[in-house]
């Protein structure tokens, strides 16, 4: 804290003590005050006792008034996560996938799409990450001073980091909802991929309600780059199997990413019909593996053709925003809509770590 | 009497001092005989309220608020309707305390022990100041629907990272997001119902006649107008359109100074219009049981 301390010269004025100027001036205006040292603060600050739970700074702005610090609007930890979902219903998705498939910018369109519009009879009820959205979606804004929309690789760790949004149906009928993202960097999947006790690090995976695999369109349109693309996605889910970390009531969802691409540039591939078989193939090698296996076809953030914004996000997102396979498993399903929904959410989270640590 | 503390939120040249300062004239004019009557002023920088009123009246520009001018001024008041006396408290804080909370994510210990006593927020935006979530995607879509550049731009953005891009600046993010983030602070330290009344400042400026103050936060702040609309447990909101000055003073001074002061005001809200700048406040104060 500085040791200036105010005064005013003033007979009979309060102002450097907090009350009125008797000029009616600000403190700063009025040429009867000024700041002095005051060597008796630090003494006095020695003595003073800082309550454990607040961080308390200084401003030059106000001295001697102390401040409260709020939560940094950064990605959540898991633990923090826990904290908000006990009040609400909420579900975990993580998006898996190569580098530069198109994770992020597919959580960080639905961030901009509810910037603009209540998204599929949904309307935006909250987030404990607009930093961690803001900065994410920054490449696709304006102010970025880019040409075309573009989304910051995300950094290769393996902190368990979640974006964290709330949502509620527009006629508010049903409580709201929280949907928590683990943006994860693509070179940790690679990574995981030839590394069963890579993939374990990730420990998140078992514990979301939605596992979601991207598959970049722009490297399906390629030749020399499609087949490479569908075989990597194939060893990234097996390698979850393998591993334990994916089993038979996990819901994997297959987005094939940037679909303008695909019709535009790829139609002289026929790469609609590629995708098709690669559907198949996926469809026959791992759906009897997992919970539930679906297939979308998404343009989140469109450059070729006439796209709408997140073209083809709507029936996955309601899909994440309002599925659990935990909730269906032990019929959950009776809590969803009762007061009480923060108990349906502890019994939840309680059957998901069991699961995860292996003790169901 | 009944102690009722109204906070003024807004980010810079929201428009509060302006609101506050025509406040303060009709609250002393005796002219209305149903608007609320200022007894007494009383409080920190009271000073200051008669010099923004003094400006008001003469049509000039009222400057920012800086964080030392801050106003925390009380005002004894009479409700002739009810004959209720109140004692209204009005901190005016400056924007850049409710920017230093978005941008550095502190508040003042006082701002959270004056939360614990409000009794409503009156939230303001300038339409004029309104940063909106501007998207790469948009923009081409309308340069190119003009024809004024080709949308395929294949190394653009590579031209453009060698260039040392500016990095993401909380200072710089869209006004709904900082505002929802003000509000959210809010309810991360309360858990009672605020009431909030979002006052869109010089509503003259807003020339379409069909629309409201409620439909234009719903086209320009639709996140802002989305969470208030989705927290009824949080906040009970109604949204105005006030004119403090009555039109531009660049442009329409003498004019505007050639109409009684009281009479320059506009305030709208869903169903009417009227003169009467202390409906937010009445409406705040209310008790919504």
């Amino acid at each position: 804290m500085t040791n200036l301390k105010r005064i005013c010269r003033q007979e009979g004025c309060t102002a450097a003590t907090g009350g009125p100027c008797l000029e009616g001036l600000s403190f700063e205006e009025c040429s009867n005050t000024s700041l002095v040292e005051n060597p008796e603060i630090e003494a006095e600050e020695e003595e003073e006792e800082v309550p454990e739970a607040e961080t308390v700074v200084t401003s030059p702005h106000d001295l001697g008034s102390s401040y409260h610090h709020f939560y940094d609007g950064n990605e959540l930890t898991l633990d923090d996560a826990y904290a908000i979902s006990a009040s609400s219903l909420s579900t975990f998705v993580m998006i898996a996938g190569k580098a530069d498939s198109g994770k992020t910018t597919l959580l960080s369109t639905i961030y901009e799409i509810f910037q603009e519009k209540p998204y599929c009879g949904y309307s935006f009820a909250g987030s404990k990450t607009l930093v961690g959205f803001e900065k994410r979606s920054f490449l696709s804004r304006v102010a970025s001073g880019l040409d075309e929309p573009d989304t910051e690789r995300t950094k290769p760790d393996y902190d368990q980091k979640l974006l964290h949004l709330s949502a509620r149906i527009n006629d508010l009928s049903q409580i709201k909802r929280n949907i928590f993202f683990a943006d994860i960097s693509g070179e940790v999947f690679e990574r995981a991929i030839s590394d069963i006790e890579e993939m374990r690090r990730i420990t998140l995976i078992p514990r979301v309600d939605h596992f979601v695999v991207t598959i970049d369109g722009e490297r399906l349109s390629n030749l020399s780059t499609r087949n490479e693309t569908v075989n990597t996605t194939g060893l990234l889910i097996r390698a979850c199997i393998e591993a334990g970390m994916i089993d038979n009531t996990m819901k994997i969802d297959i987005i094939f990413t940037k679909y303008d691409i695909v019709q535009s540039k790829g139609v002289e591939f026929n790469t609609d019909q590629y995708i098709e078989q690669t559907i198949t193939s996926l469809k026959r090698k791992f759906e009897d593996k997992v919970g539930c296996i679906k297939f979308f076809k998404v343009a989140a953030r469109p450059t070729q053709g006439d796209f709408e914004i997140g073209f083809g996000l709507e029936t996955p997102f309601i899909s994440w925003l309002t599925e659990s396979p935990y909730a269906d498993k032990k019929n959950f399903n009776i809590f969803l809509d009762s007061p009480d929904s923060s108990r349906a959410d502890f019994d939840m989270f309680e059957y998901k770590f069991n699961k995860s640590e292996g003790v169901m | 009497m009944s102690k009722k503390c109204i906070l003024l939120v807004g980010l810079p040249e929201a428009g509060k001092s302006s609101f506050i300062a025509a406040l303060y004239h009709i609250l002393q004019d005796r002219t209305s005989l149903d608007a609320l009557k200022l007894q007494r002023l009383f409080g920190l920088n009271a000073g200051h309220l008669q010099k923004l009123e003094r400006k008001w009246l003469s049509g000039e520009h009222l400057e920012r608020t800086r964080i030392p001018d801050e106003i925390k001024a009380a005002l004894s008041l009479l409700n002739p309707l009810t004959s209720e006396e109140i004692e209204l408290h009005i901190p005016d804080m400056s924007g850049e305390t409710y920017s230093q909370q978005w941008e550095k994510r502190i508040c003042t210990k006082e701002y959270l022990e004056m939360l614990e006593e409000v009794s409503g927020i009156l939230l303001f935006v300038h339409p004029e100041h309104i940063v909106e979530p501007a998207s790469i995607f948009a923009a081409n879509k309308l340069a190119s629907t003009l024809g004024f550049k080709d949308i395929e731009s294949d190394d653009g953005n590579e031209i453009a990272k060698n260039l040392n891009l500016p990095l993401w600046n909380p200072e710089n993010a869209c006004t709904q997001v900082k505002l929802v983030e003000i509000l959210q602070f809010i309810t991360s330290k309360f858990e009672n119902t605020f009431n909030v009344a979002v006052v869109i400042s010089a509503w003259d400026l807003v020339v379409a006649p069909s629309v409201t103050p409620l439909n234009y936060i719903g086209k320009r702040l639709p996140l802002l107008y989305q969470y208030l609309s989705t927290n009824p447990d949080h906040f009970y909101y109604k949204v105005y359109g006030i004119s403090a000055l009555g039109g531009s003073i660049d442009t329409k001074k003498t004019e505007l100074l050639s109409i009684l002061p009281a009479q320059r005001i506009i305030v709208a809200d869903e169903d009417s219009s009227s003169n009467d700048i202390t409906l937010p406040l009445q409406w705040l104060i209310k008790d919504k049981k």
